[in-house]
């Protein structure tokens, strides 16, 4: 018997686990991962990525969709592809192995999208009850930013102080001031120093974030080791390789075992636990609960209602290209995180039809010198492509509603290469296009104030980085899944915490909350039964 | 699982390339520097160079045998012209095209030569067009009381 276990092994299972074990070292926690480990923080491995930029993760992502010649994984069954494959990772530590760090808070009108506008489903509080784990989460993640930033009201600074405007900002930023667009600093999830003592190594803005080669942006694997090779918790246990297959439960109301495979023995396993908390990521979360069926739960656990994997939510990442006659400031990839986002359409006024936010992104200006010189051009050459025709690119990152006939499901006669069941996403949303038309007005502005002129049409980018809301909070069981704590609706010791739980997304990226409702979780849970 | 690193008995005998191929593959180093005309301090370099050589060969054995090429293909461009640089500029302008890409020019190109131009710049070739921070490059970190580490919007 387990005191709790933890099905996943991101950003969510770790900031939790750490929580509950610094309530009770003694705490009884098995976390189970269907992935493997990648190692981190190796200077070889990192030499490969600067070389080649083939990553030691990459065989942990999903396929493609199937094609006619190439098997592929998973299905895309709506109107709109909404790719997984490089959108999540099967392994040690989830998907915190490769994301960007981006950290910023939902405003307080995101908890209450749905009174404000109609659209979608309101939080059930408001951003002032997450407040104070917004601060815990921005330490914990070892978040670079601007205490001073007026965006949303705070009661603790960040741990570290803001990455100033690169030069290649310069010119958004200047073009942002004369059209009166409001912006900041990227509040970005790089580690600094500080007067508090940290076994992880300061950002040292070496340009490979992807795979940082001293574990400066957070990677959850880092922390899981940490738990256990430097502190003493006897009874923390992690299994990779650990396909959960469905959660047991006794009469209607209480979950008491969690079946897996193990991937290298083949054997079947249960593991009878006081509390099962669910945290593998919006999509498989969903899966999970609607393959865990029986007499009581017929549709799958908290599905009564068909509200499990419905309301898919991403965001579609909007991609324009520009062209300058010239480079005059040498403009150059320097670092390879955004240092400029404009939330300034990230508004109220904004929300009825979609908040979005305006990145100035690292390929900004991609010159590549090391591919010049590969080619063989001569210094002159090089110097001449430097200060020459320039191309640019800004992003856009857009809120969408929940929809209940988008969705996720389980496709049962598939298995991906980590033995999963592989997942049906069906998205559709025939309201986009007036949205992209619209935004596309006022990248135009910039691009005119930028005196660059804008190539073709943005790509727009579906992909599910960013899934959310398959599982998601509500006061009425009718509406959601889980409760205010994470509950699933009907089940006294069964959680799910992950984007899925999201009601809404506004417009920026989750991590950030997601740690924030983990570390919730935590204090919830210490409070209702203790640690574990 | 993933990890490309082969442990093996042999592991901690790890093999490292020959004096005379290091010292080639020093040369060659260098020579990006001169062919580009690349300002940087080279100093450290040399040992840098090394750790990135037993890093590729940690990875790939087969790095051994690319490096011990290159030295013989640098040696033969070498006995073709009068002047050193001559056979780097020809090594480093090389385009192989059809029918060439298995030749021994081509695979040192690819293997040897590219790669080396990409740590160069990554030590601090890059500087000499403009930046002040590079991919690759270890900038440092930013902190209050020091200059950053990339060039700001309104840094002249």
């Amino acid at each position: 018997m387990v005191g709790t276990i933890i099905v996943g092994s991101g950003v969510a299972a770790t900031a939790l686990a750490q929580r509950l074990l610094e309530a009770d070292p003694s705490a009884s926690i098995l976390i189970l991962e269907a992935g493997g480990r990648v190692k981190t923080k190796d200077f070889a491995l990192w030499q490969e990525y600067l070389l080649t930029r083939n990553l030691p993760y990459e065989s942990c992502e999903d396929l493609p969709f199937p094609t006619r010649d190439k098997r592929g994984e998973n299905a895309h069954l709506g109107e709109i592809e909404v790719n997984l494959n490089g959108a999540r990772l099967f392994n040690y530590g989830g998907s915190t192995m490769h994301w960007g760090g981006w950290s910023l808070r939902l405003k307080p009108e995101d908890f209450e999208l749905r009174s404000r506008t109609g659209q979608g489903a309101d939080w059930p509080y408001g951003y002032d009850v997450l407040e104070p784990y917004y601060g815990e989460a921005e330490h914990y993640l070892a978040v670079s930013g601007d205490s001073a930033d007026p965006t949303v009201r705070r009661s603790r600074a960040f741990p570290f102080p803001h990455f100033p405007f690169t030069r290649e900002d310069s010119l958004l930023a200047d073009a942002m001031d004369r059209l009166g667009i409001s912006y900041g600093a990227m509040p970005i999830a790089r580690r600094g120093l500080s007067d508090v003592p940290s076994r992880h190594a300061p950002c040292q803005t070496t340009g490979t974030c992807k795979y940082c080669p001293f574990g400066a942006r957070y990677v959850a694997s880092n922390y899981l080791d940490d738990l256990r090779a430097w502190n003493d918790y006897p009874n923390l246990e992690v299994r990779l390789g650990s396909v959960v297959e469905t959660i047991r439960t006794t009469g209607r109301g209480r979950a008491v075992s969690v079946v897996y495979r193990d991937r290298t023995s083949r054997e079947t396993v249960t593991v009878d636990a006081d509390r099962i908390v669910v945290a593998g990521g919006a999509i498989e979360s969903a899966k999970l609960l609607q393959r865990s069926v029986s007499a009581e739960w017929p549709k799958g656990i908290g599905n009564d209602e068909d509200n499990v994997g419905a309301y898919l939510i991403t965001h579609p990442f909007l991609i324009f290209r520009g062209k300058r006659k010239s480079n005059e400031l040498r403009l150059q990839p320097e670092m390879d995180f955004p240092t400029l986002v404009s939330r300034h359409f990230d508004s109220p006024k904004e929300q009825a039809k979609g908040k979005y936010i305006i990145v100035n992104p690292v390929t900004t200006a991609p010159i590549d010198l090391a591919r010049q010189m590969r080619l063989g051009r001569s210094r002159a050459e090089i110097d001449g492509y430097v200060t020459g025709e320039m191309t640019m690119t800004l992003n856009v990152l857009v809120e969408v509603f929940g929809i209940k006939d988008n969705r996720v499901s389980n496709l049962t006669d598939r298995r991906n290469r980590f033995d999963m069941l592989e997942t049906g996403v069906s998205y559709s949303n025939p309201a986009w296009k007036i949205r992209e038309v619209e935004i596309g007005e006022v990248v135009a502005r910039l691009w005119d104030e930028m005196g660059a002129l804008q190539l073709g049409s943005p790509s727009v980018s579906w992909r599910a980085d960013h899934a959310a809301s398959t599982c998601r909070m509500s006061r009425d069981p009718a509406e959601g899944v889980v409760d205010a704590d994470l509950k699933v609706h009907g089940m006294e010791n069964l959680y799910v915490v992950s984007n899925g739980c999201f009601p809404a997304l506004g417009a920026v990226n989750p991590t950030l909350t997601l740690t924030a409702l983990a570390l919730k979780l935590g204090d919830h849970l210490v409070a209702a039964g203790g640690a574990g | 699982m993933y990890q490309k690193r082969v442990q093996s008995a042999l592991s901690a005998r790890a093999p490292s390339a020959t004096a005379e191929v290091d010292e080639a593959m020093w040369a060659l180093f260098l020579a990006i520097g001169d062919y580009w005309m690349l300002t940087d301090d080279v100093t450290g370099y040399r040992g840098r160079l090394q750790a990135f050589m037993a890093n590729r060969i940690s990875l790939d054995v087969g790095y051994l045998g690319y490096y011990a090429l290159a030295a013989q293909v640098v040696e033969e461009l070498q006995a073709d012209v009068v002047a050193p640089a001559a056979a780097y500029a020809r090594l480093f302008t090389a385009r192989p095209s059809g029918g060439e890409e298995d030749s021994d020019l081509a695979t040192v190109k690819a293997k040897v030569v590219d790669e080396f131009i990409t740590w160069r710049l990554a030590l601090g070739g890059f500087r000499d067009f403009g930046a002040l921070n590079y991919r690759g490059y270890f900038g440092g970190a930013n902190l209050s009381d020091e200059p950053v580490p990339y060039r700001t919007r309104n840094a002249d």
